[in-house]
């Protein structure tokens, strides 16, 4: 999307804002009149291809947007995998394979909302719908899409149980008779706001999408989190700028807006200047990319390694499948992505075994889930054979692979060293306390003299 | 005299309790300012449970001697979400003040927040729902499915029943 886009004909309301304005006249950017704003319609494009961007953008709109108000924010963003809130970033993804060169260029972004994961690039358009908590439906803008779908002539579009679009396969009587999914779901919830978000594969590559998200540990690993749900998927193939016209043109039919009679917010999202104007979303964007959120979020899981099987051939390791002794054990409890309990030998014999497990625990205990610094620990262990710990540690290493994201992040200072909203917002709290504690202390004296007579 | 000595009395095993850090959340009164119509209404039994509803679909009950809160999600909020697969706890000895997240609900691909209703220190959380977080379905304001329990800070107690719904405002507000 561009921003020299024109306009497209329902516009009866614009603003137009310029990133050169002279400095002394500072005019208000659309994100700071957001508040403010007597629409009840909104209509919001982002320029932006950043995933932690859209993503902060879009919880800016939720949590700042008038209560009433119903926004539609489209965006695209660069090749990324999503994963779902709640998730388990070893299971859901190949990790070797996004570290791998080749695949340098793609994101990995945890949302706010809950879900499975997803893959996004340029051929991927997002929509979402910030409404009201009391108008929250699953279905309800899903076949307001369908319906732009329907227009544009994709006419086997449809809204399945799991609240996803997809297209309804055709051949009736042939042998394959799948659904194709183009479109994942998911919500997020507060007060008195809710969003639906989801994806609409236009011409995505799918190659990628079922390459990438399919994990090499994914059978070893039992979590609690949420898993995601694979499904067959396809391209619509429609063009993006004409689908995102329906959808808007459908958005606005939908809530019973007509022409002439009400005023829509048209917005158009530029990343610097609207990180500028909102430091709620810069420090959003902050979160989103520290290791803490991306890795440290993982709902605790463990990873169990059988011994006597080869384990799977990893991209980056070709040819190398090590197998644990008979009579391993391996099983690398982890909570917060911190490893927390550690099963680890490899002789038969039970009380030598037992020094094994033993030793491997004190040695890894509380090791982040990264695979460099598992690999590193590892070959600490006395009490292991040299040939086990050097070719499961580098098969480890790969599998589990190092992390990315921004490992310290400062969340108190902001970009010019002053206070962020976060740290002001504790400020004021712990001087609420204190006058509180003040005001109860001029009262207290009395009542402990009180007692201490009676 | 004798109604002073009465008072006192009364307010003396709350001041006795003050070794226990939960009575700060039911602050000692002084005898010359006013009561509160707690101390004067005769539901200001020794230790009353008393129920609560937020906006935001939250219950708390609490005991006004303990000061010991129990959140949970109100049964008309699960039923709203649907099957819950996931619930994100807090950690036990956090802090929290009123109307921060303590956590999320995940149901149906959606991921609400739970909001604390009080100010003040999480003392447990529920970890049965670590295997089983479809309990907050089954028994959303029981035994089984509450979320974590709450020390409540100062004056918390007498704030909430002032600020929050009771069982037939919370009604008629789903009603709405």
């Amino acid at each position: 999307m561009s921003p020299s886009r024109g306009l497209p004909r329902l516009v009866t309301f614009t603003r137009r804002y310029s990133t050169h304005t002279p400095s002394n006249a500072e005019p208000k950017t659309p994100i700071q009149l957001l508040r403010l704003s007597p629409h009840r319609l909104h209509i919001y494009r982002s320029t932006s291809t950043n995933p932690f961007f859209n993503l902060s953008a879009e919880d800016y709109l939720l949590r700042h947007s008038p209560p009433t108000s119903t926004i539609l924010f489209t965006y695209t963003n660069s090749p990324s995998i999503i994963l779902g809130r709640n998730q388990n970033i070893w299971s859901e993804v190949n990790i070797p394979l996004l570290h791998s060169p080749e695949y340098d260029y793609v994101k990995l972004v945890r949302r706010r909302s809950g879900g499975g994961t997803v893959y996004h690039d340029f051929g991927n358009l997002c929509w979402s719908v910030i409404m009201p908590r009391k108008s929250f439906d699953r279905d309800f803008y899903a076949n307001v899409v369908v319906k732009a779908l329907h227009s544009l002539g994709v006419e086997t579009a449809t809204v399945n149980g799991r609240h996803d679009i997809i297209l309804r396969s055709t051949t009736r009587s042939g042998k394959q008779n799948i659904d194709k999914k183009v479109s994942g779901s998911a919500y997020k919830i507060i007060r008195e706001r809710s969003y639906h978000h989801a994806t609409l594969l236009l011409n995505s590559n799918l190659t990628n999408i079922s390459s990438l998200l399919k994990s090499p540990l994914k059978e070893y690993i039992s979590t609690k989190g949420v898993e995601s749900v694979r499904s067959e998927v396809a391209n619509i193939g429609v063009d993006k700028e004409k689908l995102v016209e329906k959808i808007e043109e459908e958005f606005l039919e939908a809530n019973g807006w007509k022409e002439g009679e009400e005023e829509v917010g048209r917005v158009e999202l530029e990343e610097e200047e609207t990180v500028k104007g909102r430091e709620y979303i810069r420090e959003g964007m902050v979160e989103m990319m520290s290791q803490k959120w991306l890795y440290s979020q993982t709902p605790q899981f463990t990873l169990s390694l059988p011994p006597s099987t080869p384990l799977p051939e990893l991209p980056g390791l070709p040819g190398f499948q090590p197998v644990l002794p008979d009579h391993s054990k391996l099983t690398l409890l982890t909570t917060s992505s911190l490893l927390q309990n550690i099963q680890l030998s490899t002789s038969p014999d039970p009380s030598f075994s037992f020094v094994q497990s033993q030793e491997s625990h004190i040695r890894l205990l509380h090791t982040p889930f990264n695979g460099p610094l598992i690999n590193k620990k590892l070959q600490e262990i006395n009490s292991l054979p040299e040939e086990v710990k050097r070719d499961l540690g580098r098969w480890l290493e790969v599998a589990v692979g190092g992390w990315r994201g921004e490992e310290k992040v400062d969340l108190w200072r902001d970009a010019e060293g002053g206070k962020t909203m976060r740290a002001r917002a504790v400020e004021r709290e712990d001087g609420r306390r204190k006058r509180a504690r003040a005001a109860e202390r001029e009262e207290k004296p009395v009542v402990s003299e009180q007692v201490e007579n009676s | 005299m004798a109604s002073t000595l009465r008072i006192a009395s009364r307010v003396l095993p709350r001041a006795s309790g003050s070794l226990c850090r939960a009575t700060s959340a039911a602050p000692v009164r002084t005898l010359g300012a006013p009561l509160s119509r707690r101390y004067l209404s005769g539901t200001a039994a020794r230790s009353d449970i008393i129920k609560r509803y937020t906006v935001d679909h939250e219950w708390i009950s609490y005991d006004t001697e303990t000061g010991i809160g129990t959140i949970g999600i109100t049964d008309y909020a699960q039923e709203k979400l649907g099957e819950v697969v996931f619930i994100e706890l807090p950690e036990v000895d956090s802090s929290v003040e009123a109307d921060d997240s303590i956590g999320a609900v995940e149901s149906v691909k959606s991921a609400s927040d739970i909001m604390s209703p009080v100010t003040g220190d999480i003392v447990e959380v529920n970890e049965a729902l670590n295997e089983k977080p479809k309990l907050v379905n089954e028994d959303p304001e029981g035994e089984e499915g509450w979320i974590v329990k709450v020390e409540m800070g100062e004056g918390e107690v007498e704030r909430l029943q002032e600020e929050l719904m009771d069982e037939a405002a919370y009604e008629s507000f789903t009603k709405e």
